[in-house]
């Protein structure tokens, strides 16, 4: 599947050390109903090819059944994993996905978008490093984008990529596109959002995910993958100011102090 | 930079030393359960990381459903129980056997009662209110969507639509008594995280994760391994030698394995890299019920 690189086939060693090494970067989908964060994580997944032959096909005939595409393949289907949510075509509670790249490791945190399941939002948007925004490029800021971009805020996420979704929809539009930035950048010019990033993007059909959009040629900033793959995260993390802890061996536990505080 | 940069492995290694500790200070009766897989080794090596030089503070419990390959019980009693010393506690349901339930009539009922009912059996025995579990939620779907502490009802039910808030790295250990939680340490961990920390940490395994020859017969297109007597062949199936492994072990009539020359570590890493199918697409289980089997399972107490 996936892991697309040479050294796995030829020296699978080689491969493991530099496995090894890899970075971490956690990051969740967030937005409000409707404006594709599932469609977009099943399209990033799939296009980095990180779906396993067996799980597409029972997309393929999920997407018959259940699909907002009429018929065609859903990309959403992979990540509403339970039943209540592949009947209602939404998402209700957060889900984690998985992939690696060459140089990252992500974990993905899919958020609902309904207001009701807020709180589900701020589950999963607790351990991101960064988040991707996204609008609806037909409907622009609306009140969850507000509500979600201050959660991110408020708990301190400081890499925020807005993605501005659909854009096949409205015709490919610079026009649309800028003025949708300049609206959330007045928005946002109230929270503390320190390293704040727009891309253009149709989740649907890929673009400007992996590979970029021909249709976008007015775009030249870097794709959604290759800015993820590239964000600095080194400093946020601040291992070395933190305070130095000492593990507190149990050592009382077995002469029946039980309540003694313990450490570890 | 030169500065304390810790791996993606170092990380999901730390995070999940913290929840098997969080769950040992803020529980009365927790339990690891024990599975004898591939995920159950890393859990045992982080559970002994996390109290070392001490023994972990709570048993471990395998519910056994009688059909385990025979290697993964001479593993579990071995090295588990004798080598490392662990308070190993084996759970069978007894009333089952006796209605004479078994995997090839009809799987999903053996499914049932000799591991769901027979793991609630078990944790209502003994009043656990914390039990870990080795799942990931790479492995599934409705997996992907739970928490890491996952809250279970008086009836051991999980209920998808009202999961509790988990922010940061809090959890909530809040249980009534006849409450109780599962807990999932490797919930961030993959396929490939796991096999690449057994073979940084070197962690032992069973055999039947490498390929050697094996007698098996071809059941609906994945091989399954005539591990005893017990196996009962279909008219017209046929017993081979192949050259198989295992990518996830469980009941023997219910687990494919795979053709593979890997037999080395690095070797099924390398396939498993280079596969183009899911770990889980050689369960049996996953299939009954339609798309959504193991959340059903899960909402009935299943892991």
């Amino acid at each position: 599947m996936s892991h697309q690189s040479d050294l796995i086939a030829k020296d699978i060693l080689a491969y493991l050390e530099q496995h090894e090494r890899k970075e971490l970067l956690r990051f969740i989908t967030c937005g409000s109903v409707d404006d594709g964060k599932s469609t977009l994580i099943g399209r990033l997944l799939y296009d980095s090819k990180m779906l396993y032959e067996d799980q597409i096909a029972q997309l393929e005939n999920e997407s018959k059944v259940h699909g907002t595409t009429g018929g065609g393949f859903d990309p959403a289907l992979v990540t509403d994993g339970l039943r209540a949510e592949r009947e209602q075509g939404i998402t209700i509670d957060v889900a984690y996905r998985y992939f690696s790249t060459a140089k990252r490791k992500f974990i993905i945190a899919d958020t609902p978008g309904h207001e009701q399941y807020t709180r589900n939002m701020a589950t999963g948007a607790s351990t991101a490093d960064l988040a991707v925004i996204l609008i609806d490029a037909r409907y622009g800021v609306l009140t969850q984008t507000k509500r979600h971009s201050f959660i991110v805020s408020l708990l301190g996420i400081r890499h925020v990529v807005v993605a501005i979704n659909k854009m096949d929809l409205v015709g490919y539009s610079q026009e649309t596109f800028d003025k949708i930035c300049s609206d959330y950048r007045d928005f946002a010019s109230r929270l503390d959002l320190p390293d704040l990033h727009f891309i253009p993007i149709a989740a649907l059909h890929g673009e400007n995910l992996v590979d970029p959009s021909p249709n976008m040629s007015w775009y030249r900033g870097s794709t959604l993958m290759n800015f993820l793959e590239s964000v600095y995260i080194g400093s946020d993390r601040n291992s070395n100011r933190q305070p130095t802890q000492l593990g507190l061996p149990r050592i009382l536990w077995h002469a029946g102090l039980r309540n003694y505080p313990k450490g570890g | 930079m030169n500065s304390y940069h810790l791996t993606h492995l170092k990380q999901l290694e730390a995070e999940s030393i913290h929840i098997i500790r969080e769950v040992a200070a803020e529980f009365k009766k927790p339990v690891m359960l024990y599975s004898v897989g591939k995920d159950s080794a890393v859990m045992t090596h982080l559970a002994l990381k996390a109290f070392y030089p001490d023994k972990p503070p709570f048993p471990f419990l395998h519910v056994d459903t009688t059909w385990k390959f025979k290697e993964m019980i001479a593993f579990r009693d071995n090295y588990v129980k004798n080598e490392l010393g662990i308070e190993l506690l084996v759970h069978i349901n007894h009333e089952g056997l006796k209605l004479g339930i078994n995997p090839f009539e009809n799987s999903e009922k053996h499914t049932e009662v000799m591991k769901t009912d027979s793991l609630k059996a078990a944790l209502n025995k003994y009043g656990f209110d914390a039990a870990f579990g080795g799942a990931r939620r790479d492995e599934e779907k409705s997996r992907a969507k739970e928490r890491v502490f996952s809250f279970r009802d008086k009836f051991h039910r999980w209920d998808p639509k009202n999961q509790r808030p988990e922010l940061w790295s809090l959890y909530n250990a809040k249980v009534n008594p006849g409450e109780s939680i599962r807990v999932f340490p490797l919930s961030n961990w993959t396929e490939l995280d796991i096999w690449q920390y057994i073979y940084m940490e070197k962690i032992p395994l069973p055999d039947l994760y490498l390929a050697k020859p094996r007698k098996v017969v071809n059941r609906n297109g994945i091989w399954i391994h005539v591990n005893d007597e017990r196996m009962q062949l279909l008219p017209g199936e046929v017993v081979e030698e192949r050259m198989v492994r295992f990518r996830t072990l469980g009941c023997y009539p219910l687990t494919g394995g795979v053709e593979s020359d890997a037999t080395t570590l690095p070797q099924v890493i390398q396939e498993m890299l280079l596969t183009k199918t899911s770990e889980r697409q050689g369960r049996v289980i996953d299939k009954d019920g339609g798309g959504a089997g193991m959340e059903l399972k899960k909402i009935q107490g299943y892991f």
